[in-house]
C-alpha cells in the first residue's frame, strides 16, 4: 500500500544531533535559567555519586585496617551530613523551580509560535502538508525541546558521574578502571548502532501504527459512530486492523532479531562483562594482597552504581535522535516567510474599491515524492513565488492548479449595496477573501480608493473592513468579547453599543435571557453559568461584530446558512435597515437569490468568471443566467402557491 | 458555603475513587485472563524470566559478596574456584539477557500483537454494539468508550506492573533473610520506610488536589492553543483582535500556574525530602553505623558480613520503597479496568434477538414514539406517529432543533424510543435482525464522513471486489454528480481518501465528499433512502440536479427528506412540519397551504422574495 522512494532522504546521525544542538540553543535563548539549572542539576549530582563511592573507599579501608569505631563511623556520619544538606536544594529544585521553569520555557515557545501563527498567511492553512507541520509544532515542540534539554542533561550528568567514578576506581585499581571506561565505549558504541536500527524500524512501521490508530479511532469517535452503523464498514475496517496487524508482527519481528542480536547478546556481553570482569579482577587482587577488603567493596558498589549510568546513559542516547525529525518541523515552521508583506501607507477612509483583471488560483501541494519536511516548505514558498523546481519544469504536470478567479474587473463605491451571487465554487468566497487581503491575487491588482490595497498597512487595512464569514468562529470568551473581537472594558457608552449591535443583528431576545446580559460566557467550559448557544444564535452574535464599530465597508458572507427561513427574514430585514441608517457600504455573498434580491448591484460568478451585472430587475430583463438561476430556485415556491390557489 | 460544597464533592470523588482491595485484586486477575487466553504462553515465560532474573540479580549481588568474603577469609588465596563461581554466574546472566532478549524482541512479537488484536477486537465489537446514546452522553462517553482506546496498553502495564512486584518481592525476601542471618536487628533499620507511610500518602493526597486544581490551567492553555493553530480561527484571528486578548490571557495562564507550583511545591518539597533523608540516612546510614559499632565495638559481626551489610542494606529498602510505588500503581489499574469491565459487560439496549428475522422492507409505522436524550430535562422528540409506504417520498421540515435528525436516528434504531413503537410489516423493530433493519434504510447524514478507504468502498462502505460493483459505483458516481472530480483522480475510484495515513491521499472539499457521499444512496438497492439537508454544502442548481436524480433513480424507493428549504417539499408525497419535538401539520403541500397553518406561514416567507422577484420580471417583461 504505501509506496516508499526508492530516494528516501537519509538522515546521518550527526545532522540527527544537530537539530538537538539547534534546540538546545533556542531554549537558550528563551529561558537561559532552565539550562543552568539543569546544568547545576547534573554537576551536583555527578559530585554527590562520586562522593558517596569516594567515602565508601574510605570507610571500607578504615574498616578493614581494624580502625577503632569512630575512624569508621565519621565516614557515615560526614555521609549522613552532606545528604541531609544536599536533598534541600534538590527538593526545592524539582518541586518549585524545575516545574516553574519548565512551564514558563513552554510558555515562551508557544508565545513566539502564536505570535507567528497568527501573522501566518492564510493561504498556508490550505496546505494539508505545511498545515499538518504546523499543527505538530503547536503541539509537540515545547515538549520535545523539554525532552531533549532533560536527556543531554542526562547523559551529561551519567558521563560526568562515569568518569569521576572511573578516575576514583583508576586510584583503586588500574586495571578495573581500564575495564570500565571499555565497557561504557563498547556500549555506546552499540547504542549508536541500536539507533540507527531504530530510525529504520519507525521509519517502515509509522505507516502501520499511524493506520492502527486510524482504524481504531473509527470505532471509538463519535463522528464515525453513525457510518460505523451502517454498511459493513465496520466490518471492513475490522478486517484492515487484523491485516494491518499481520504486517506490523512480520516487520516487528524482522527488526527484533537485529535488535536481540545487538542488545541480548553484545550490549548484555559488555554490561555483564564489565561487572563480573571488575569482581574477578578484584578477587585475584585480594587473593594477591594487591587491594584491601575496602578496595574490594568500593569497587563492587562502584561497579553497581556503573552499570545504573550505563543504562540509563544508553536509553537516553537511543532517545535522543526521535525528536530530529520533529525539531526539523520546528524550526521549518518558525522559519518560514509570509508572502503577503503589509504596506506602509495609512488608510483613507473609503471611497471605492475596484478590481482589475484580478486572476486567483490556489497553490496545489501535491507532492509527487516524499519529501523532507523543509523541502516541502521550501517547495512550497517557490510555489507560491511561482517559481518552479526542477523536477517540474521536467515533468509536465498533472493537475494544472485550477483558477478559482479569471480576470475579475468590477468596482464598489461608498454607500453601495452589492450582492454577489453564484453557484457553489463559483468564487465568490475566495473574491472577498482577496479583498480582505488574506491572500494576493495571482494575477491583476486591488484598489482601494484608486491605490493598489498591497501598499497600505496590511492590519489597519483589514481593520477598514467588517467581515462575517460563513464559517465564523466564536470564542469560549464573555458575550461582549466576543462581539467587539478582543478585550472589553464596561463603559455606558461601550455597553449601549454593544447592546444596539446584538440589537440589530436580532440577537436581542436571546439577550434578556442570558443570566449575566454581556458577560455572560459563551462556552460552559470557561465558566460554569455560561451557555453555549445554538447555531443560529451563535450566529447573530458572529453578524452582530459588525455593527458595532462604524465599518465603512461590511462583507456578509452567506450570514444566513445556520438559521431557519423565519429567522433569515427578520435578519436580512434587520441588517439592511442598520446598514441604510449609516450609510454603510456592503457586501453581501449568497446562493439564495431570494436575499439578495434588493441589493443597488448583483454580480453573477459563474466558474471563476463574473457574467452579469446589475439590479435584480436589469438581470431579469437580460433574461440571462441570472435569470434562469433565479427562476429555477422560484420555480419550485411558485408552483408550491399556485398549487394553493388552485386547491 | 463554597467549600463545603467543593468537600462534599470531593469526598464524594474519593470515595468513587476508592475500590475494595478484593475488587482491585479481582480486575487486575481479570485482565490477566484475557492476557492469558489470548496469548497463554505469554505470562509463563515471562513470569519465569521475571524469576530466573530475581534469582541472578540475588545471586550476583549482596549474596556473591558475602561467598568472596566469606571463602577468602576462610581460605585466602587458596579459594580458586571463587573463580569459576563468578565465571558461571557470569555464563548464566549474560545467557538469561540472551533469552530475554531475544524472548521479548522476537518470540514474543505475535503474542503480543494477537493480545493486542484480540484486546481490540472486542473492543470493537461491543463499540459497535452499543447504542449511539452512549457516544452522545459526554460522561459515559469520556469515561467509558475513549478511555478504551488504550485498553491494549493498561493489559501489558498490569502484567508489567505484576511482574515488577514479583521481581522486588523476591529480591526483598532473599536480602533480608541474608541480613536476618547476619544479625536479625538489621531488620528494624529497613523498616523504618513502613514507619513514614503516612508522609507518603500524604504527598499523594497533596499531588492529586493539585492536579485538581491545575485542569482549569491546562484546559484554558488548550484552549487557547487551539485558537491559535485550527484552521476554523484562522480568519477571527486575523480580522480581530482577539488574538491580544488570549496572549494576555496566555500569559495570565503561565502566572497561575507558577502561583499553583509555589502554593504546593514547597509543602511537596518538605514531605519529599523527610521521606528521602529517612531512607538514605536514618535506614541506609544507621544500619551502617550499627554494622560498623557490631563489627569494631561489640565484635560480633565478622569483618565480612560487615562489608555485606553496608552493600546491601541501601538496597533492602530501596525495594521496600518501590513496592509501596507498585502496589498504588496495581490500584490504579484496578480503577481503570473497572471501567473497562464496566464497559465490557455494559448490555446494549438495542440487540438483535436469537431468533430475529431479517428485515427486507414493508409499511413502517412510528406509533405515539418519544425520546429524550440522556440528561436532557424534556423530551426531544415527543409522541410521534406515522406511517410510511414503500416507494413514498416524505419530507420532514421544520426548524433547526425541532426533534427532525432525532426522528432519523430512531428510524434507523440508534436510539431505543423512551415511549412507543416502531415497527415494519406489523411486527415490532425488536423483532428484526438490526444489521438488516439498519441495511432498510440507506442514509446520508448531515454530518457525513467519509473514510481513509478508496473512493469505491467509500460509495459502497464495503470492499470494492466484482467488476459489476466497478461499474454500479461509476454509475452512482455520475447520478450524484461526483463523477466529473473522480474521474480527474490519480487511481479513479481506487483512490485513497483522506489524508488519515496516505500523504498522498486526496481530500475532498466540502461539496465534492457530500457528492461523493450522496452517491451511497444511488449505489444501493436499500426499499428506503434516508437524506438528512443533504444539499446543505450544494448550491441550488446541484441541489436541484440531485434531487432531480434521486426521484428519477428511486421511483421504487422510499424516500425520507430533512430540509429546511421548503421548495424541496413541494416534490414529496406527504410533508411533516415537525416543531419543538412534535409532529404540527401533515399532509401534502397543497393540503398543508390551504391549512393556512405554521407550514403555509414558513413556505410564504420563503417564497415571497422568488414571487415577488418574477412578478417584477413579468411587470417589466
Amino acid at each position: 500500500m504505501t509506496m516508499q522512494s526508492p530516494q528516501r532522504k537519509k538522515r546521518g546521525f550527526l545532522t540527527v544531533l544537530s537539530y538537538d544542538a539547534r534546540i538546545i540553543a533556542k531554549v537558550w535563548i528563551l529561558v537561559p535559567w532552565f539550562i543552568i539549572c539543569l546544568a547545576i542539576n547534573a554537576v551536583v549530582w555527578a559530585f554527590i555519586d562520586s562522593i558517596a563511592v569516594y567515602f565508601r573507599n574510605a570507610m571500607f579501608n578504615a574498616l578493614d585496617a581494624g580502625g577503632a569505631f569512630w575512624d569508621v563511623a565519621r565516614y557515615i556520619l560526614a555521609l549522613a551530613i552532606f545528604y541531609t544538606l544536599v536533598f534541600i536544594p534538590h527538593h526545592l529544585y524539582h518541586q518549585v523551580i524545575n516545574p516553574i521553569l519548565d512551564n514558563k520555557l513552554r510558555h515562551k515557545i508557544h508565545e513566539e509560535l502564536y505570535i507567528k501563527a497568527q501573522s501566518m498567511d492564510i493561504a498556508c492553512y490550505d496546505d494539508p502538508d505545511f498545515y499538518n507541520q504546523f499543527v505538530w509544532a503547536m503541539n509537540e515542540s515545547d515538549n520535545r525541546a523539554i525532552a531533549v534539554v532533560g536527556q543531554v542533561s542526562a547523559v551529561l550528568h551519567r558521563l560526568a558521574a562515569t568518569s569521576a567514578i572511573t578516575v576514583i576506581l583508576l586510584n583503586i585499581n588500574v586495571f578495573v578502571g581500564i575495564l570500565m571506561f571499555c565497557g561504557v565505549l563498547a556500549t555506546m558504541v552499540v547504542d549508536v548502532f541500536g539507533n540507527r536500527l531504530w530510525v529504520k524500524q519507525s521509519e517502515e512501521c509509522n505507516p502501520l501504527w499511524r493506520k492502527g490508530d486510524y482504524y481504531t479511532r473509527t470505532f471509538y469517535l463519535s463522528d464515525y459512530a453513525k457510518e460505523m452503523r451502517s454498511g459493513d464498514v465496520a466490518d471492513m475496517m475490522a478486517e484492515h486492523f487484523e491485516e494491518n496487524v499481520e504486517i506490523l508482527t512480520e516487520t516487528e519481528m524482522r527488526y527484533g532479531k537485529k535488535f536481540a542480536f545487538l542488545y541480548g547478546v553484545l550490549w548484555q556481553l559488555f554490561r555483564r562483562g564489565t561487572y563480573y570482569g571488575t569482581v574477578l579482577i578484584m578477587v585475584y587482587e585480594l587473593m594477591t594482597g594487591g587491594v584491601q577488603l575496602g578496595g574490594f567493596a568500593a569497587a563492587v558498589s562502584a561497579v553497581w552504581m556503573l552499570q545504573y549510568s550505563m543504562s540509563v546513559l544508553g536509553d537516553n542516547l537511543m532517545e535522543l535522535p526521535k525528536h530530529a525529525l520533529y525539531i526539523e518541523k520546528y524550526f521549518a515552521f518558525l522559519e518560514h516567510k509570509n508572502t503577503l508583506v503589509s504596506g506602509e501607507a495609512e488608510v483613507p477612509p473609503f471611497e471605492s474599491l475596484t478590481l482589475e483583471n484580478v486572476s486567483f488560483s490556489y497553490v496545489p501541494m501535491s507532492t509527487e515524492e516524499e519529501m523532507s519536511l523543509s523541502e516541502a516548505v521550501k517547495a512550497f514558498e517557490r510555489k507560491q513565488k511561482g517559481e518552479k523546481t526542477e523536477k517540474e519544469k521536467d515533468t509536465p504536470q498533472k493537475d494544472e492548479p485550477v483558477q478559482v478567479l479569471k480576470n475579475i474587473n468590477m468596482t464598489i463605491h461608498r454607500g453601495e449595496k452589492t450582492a454577489i451571487v453564484g453557484y457553489n465554487g463559483a468564487g465568490k468566497t475566495t473574491l472577498i477573501k482577496l479583498m480582505m487581503r488574506l491572500y494576493d491575487p495571482t494575477e491583476g491588482r486591488i484598489l482601494y480608493n484608486g491605490r493598489d490595497i498591497r501598499e497600505f498597512c496590511l492590519s489597519e487595512y483589514r481593520e477598514k473592513i467588517g467581515a462575517v464569514f460563513q464559517d465564523y468562529r466564536l470564542f469560549c470568551a464573555t458575550l461582549a468579547e466576543n462581539v467587539v473581537g478582543g478585550c472589553y472594558t464596561h463603559s455606558e457608552a461601550a455597553d449601549a453599543n454593544v447592546l444596539e449591535a446584538l440589537k440589530n443583528a436580532t440577537f436581542g431576545e436571546r439577550l434578556d435571557t442570558l443570566p449575566k446580559g454581556l458577560d455572560t460566557a459563551l462556552s460552559k467550559d470557561l465558566d460554569k453559568e455560561g451557555v453555549n448557544l445554538s447555531g443560529g444564535e451563535a450566529q447573530k452574535v458572529a453578524i452582530a461584530r459588525v455593527f458595532v464599530r462604524p465599518y465603512e465597508l461590511i462583507i456578509m458572507d452567506e450570514p444566513s446558512s445556520a438559521l431557519d427561513p423565519m429567522a433569515e427574514y427578520q435578519l436580512n430585514h434587520s441588517i439592511l435597515h442598520a446598514a441604510d441608517d449609516e450609510e454603510r457600504t456592503v457586501i453581501f455573498i449568497s446562493h439564495r437569490l431570494s436575499t439578495t434580491r434588493f441589493a443597488d448591484k448583483i454580480y453573477l460568478f459563474a466558474d471563476g468568471e463574473l457574467c452579469e451585472t446589475g439590479s435584480h430587475v436589469a438581470l431579469m430583463a437580460q433574461n440571462g443566467k441570472y435569470a434562469e438561476m433565479f427562476n429555477m430556485q422560484a420555480e419550485k415556491y411558485r408552483k408550491g402557491e399556485e398549487n394553493q390557489t388552485s386547491a | 458555603m463554597k467549600s463545603k460544597e467543593k468537600k462534599n464533592k470531593k469526598e464524594e470523588k474519593s470515595k468513587e475513587e476508592k475500590l475494595k482491595i478484593r475488587r482491585v485484586i479481582d480486575n487486575n486477575l481479570y485482565m490477566l485472563r484475557i492476557l492469558h487466553t489470548s496469548a497463554p504462553w505469554y505470562i509463563p515465560v515471562d513470569f519465569v524470566l521475571t524469576l530466573a532474573f530475581s534469582v541472578a540479580e540475588f545471586f550476583s549481588g549482596a549474596f556473591m559478596l558475602k561467598v568472596i568474603v566469606d571463602g577468602l577469609e576462610e581460605q585466602g588465596a587458596e579459594a580458586y574456584w571463587l573463580f569459576i563461581f563468578v565465571g558461571i554466574l557470569f555464563l548464566v546472566h549474560w545467557g538469561l539477557n540472551i533469552f530475554q532478549n531475544y524472548f521479548f524482541n522476537v518470540l514474543s512479537i505475535p503474542m503480543t500483537q494477537r493480545i493486542n488484536m484480540r484486546i481490540k477486537q472486542q473492543m470493537f465489537a461491543k463499540m459497535r454494539a452499543v447504542e449511539l446514546s452512549c457516544y452522545e452522553d459526554p460522561a459515559f462517553y469520556e469515561k467509558y468508550v475513549k478511555a478504551m482506546a488504550e485498553s491494549s496498553n493498561r493489559a501489558f502495564g498490569v502484567l508489567y506492573n505484576l511482574e515488577g512486584l514479583t521481581n522486588q518481592l523476591f529480591a526483598l525476601v532473599a536480602n533480608a533473610i541474608l541480613l536476618c542471618t547476619i544479625d536479625p536487628i538489621l531488620i528494624l533499620f529497613a523498616l523504618i520506610p513502613f514507619f513514614i507511610g503516612f508522609l507518603g500518602k500524604k504527598r499523594n493526597k497533596l499531588g492529586f488536589d493539585e492536579n485538581n486544581e491545575r485542569s482549569k490551567i491546562v484546559w484554558q492553555g488548550d484552549y487557547i492553543k487551539r485558537c491559535f493553530y485550527l484552521t476554523d480561527f484562522s480568519k477571527e484571528m486575523r480580522l480581530t483582535d482577539m488574538k491580544d486578548k488570549l496572549l494576555e490571557d496566555f500569559s495570565q495562564n503561565h502566572k497561575d500556574f507558577a502561583k499553583l507550583k509555589k502554593k504546593y511545591g514547597f509543602r511537596v518539597a518538605i514531605l519529599e525530602y523527610v521521606i528521602q533523608i529517612s531512607h538514605e540516612v536514618l535506614t541506609v546510614l544507621g544500619a551502617s553505623l550499627y554494622a560498623v559499632y557490631a563489627a569494631t565495638v561489640k565484635g560480633t559481626l565478622s569483618m565480612g558480613d560487615c562489608v555485606v551489610v553496608l552493600n546491601s542494606v541501601g538496597s533492602v529498602s530501596g525495594y521496600l520503597r518501590n513496592i509501596v510505588n507498585t502496589v498504588t500503581k496495581v490500584h490504579d489499574h484496578g480503577l481503570y479496568i473497572e471501567n473497562l469491565r464496566t464497559f465490557l459487560e455494559y448490555e446494549p439496549k438495542i440487540i438483535s434477538k436469537p431468533d430475529a428475522i431479517q428485515a427486507k422492507g414493508g409499511v413502517v409505522k412510528v406509533e405515539h414514539v418519544s425520546y429524550r436524550y440522556v440528561g436532557a430535562e424534556s423530551d426531544a422528540l415527543s409522541d410521534v406517529s406515522m406511517t410510511i409506504h414503500p416507494g413514498e417520498k416524505i419530507a420532514l421540515v421544520g426548524q433547526n432543533g425541532s426533534g427532525k435528525s432525532t426522528f432519523v436516528k430512531l428510524l434507523l434504531h440508534l436510539y431505543q424510543p423512551t415511549e412507543g413503537s416502531i415497527s415494519m410489516d406489523q411486527r415490532p423493530a425488536d423483532d428484526y435482525e438490526l444489521k438488516s433493519w439498519r441495511a432498510c434504510f440507506e442514509t446520508v447524514f448531515q454530518d457525513y464522513r467519509t473514510f481513509a478507504l478508496s473512493v469505491g468502498e467509500n460509495v459502497l462502505l464495503r470492499p470494492m471486489k466484482t467488476e459489476e460493483d466497478r461499474a454500479r459505483v461509476t454509475e452512482a458516481l455520475r447520478s450524484s454528480g461526483a463523477w466529473p472530480r473522480v474521474e480527474k483522480m490519480p487511481h479513479g475510484i481506487d483512490t485513497v481518501l483522506t489524508r488519515e495515513f496516505d500523504d498522498k491521499g486526496v481530500v475532498l472539499s466540502g461539496g465534492e465528499a457530500q457528492k461523493v457521499v450522496l452517491a451511497r444512496v444511488f449505489a444501493g438497492n436499500s426499499p428506503y433512502i434516508i437524506l438528512d439537508e443533504p444539499s446543505s454544502a450544494l448550491d441550488p442548481v446541484a441541489e436541484y440536479r440531485v434531487f432531480e436524480n434521486i426521484m428519477q433513480s428511486t421511483q421504487n424507493r422510499g424516500l425520507i427528506f430533512i430540509s429546511h428549504r421548503l421548495s424541496s417539499a413541494v416534490l414529496a408525497d406527504r410533508v411533516y412540519l415537525f416543531h419543538e419535538g412534535r409532529i404540527l401539520e401533515s399532509g401534502t403541500h397543497a393540503e398543508l397551504m390551504k391549512q393556512g397553518g405554521k407550514y403555509a406561514e414558513m413556505f410564504h416567507k420563503q417564497a415571497e422574495n422568488y414571487v415577488e422577484g418574477q412578478t417584477q420580471e413579468e411587470v417589466k417583461a
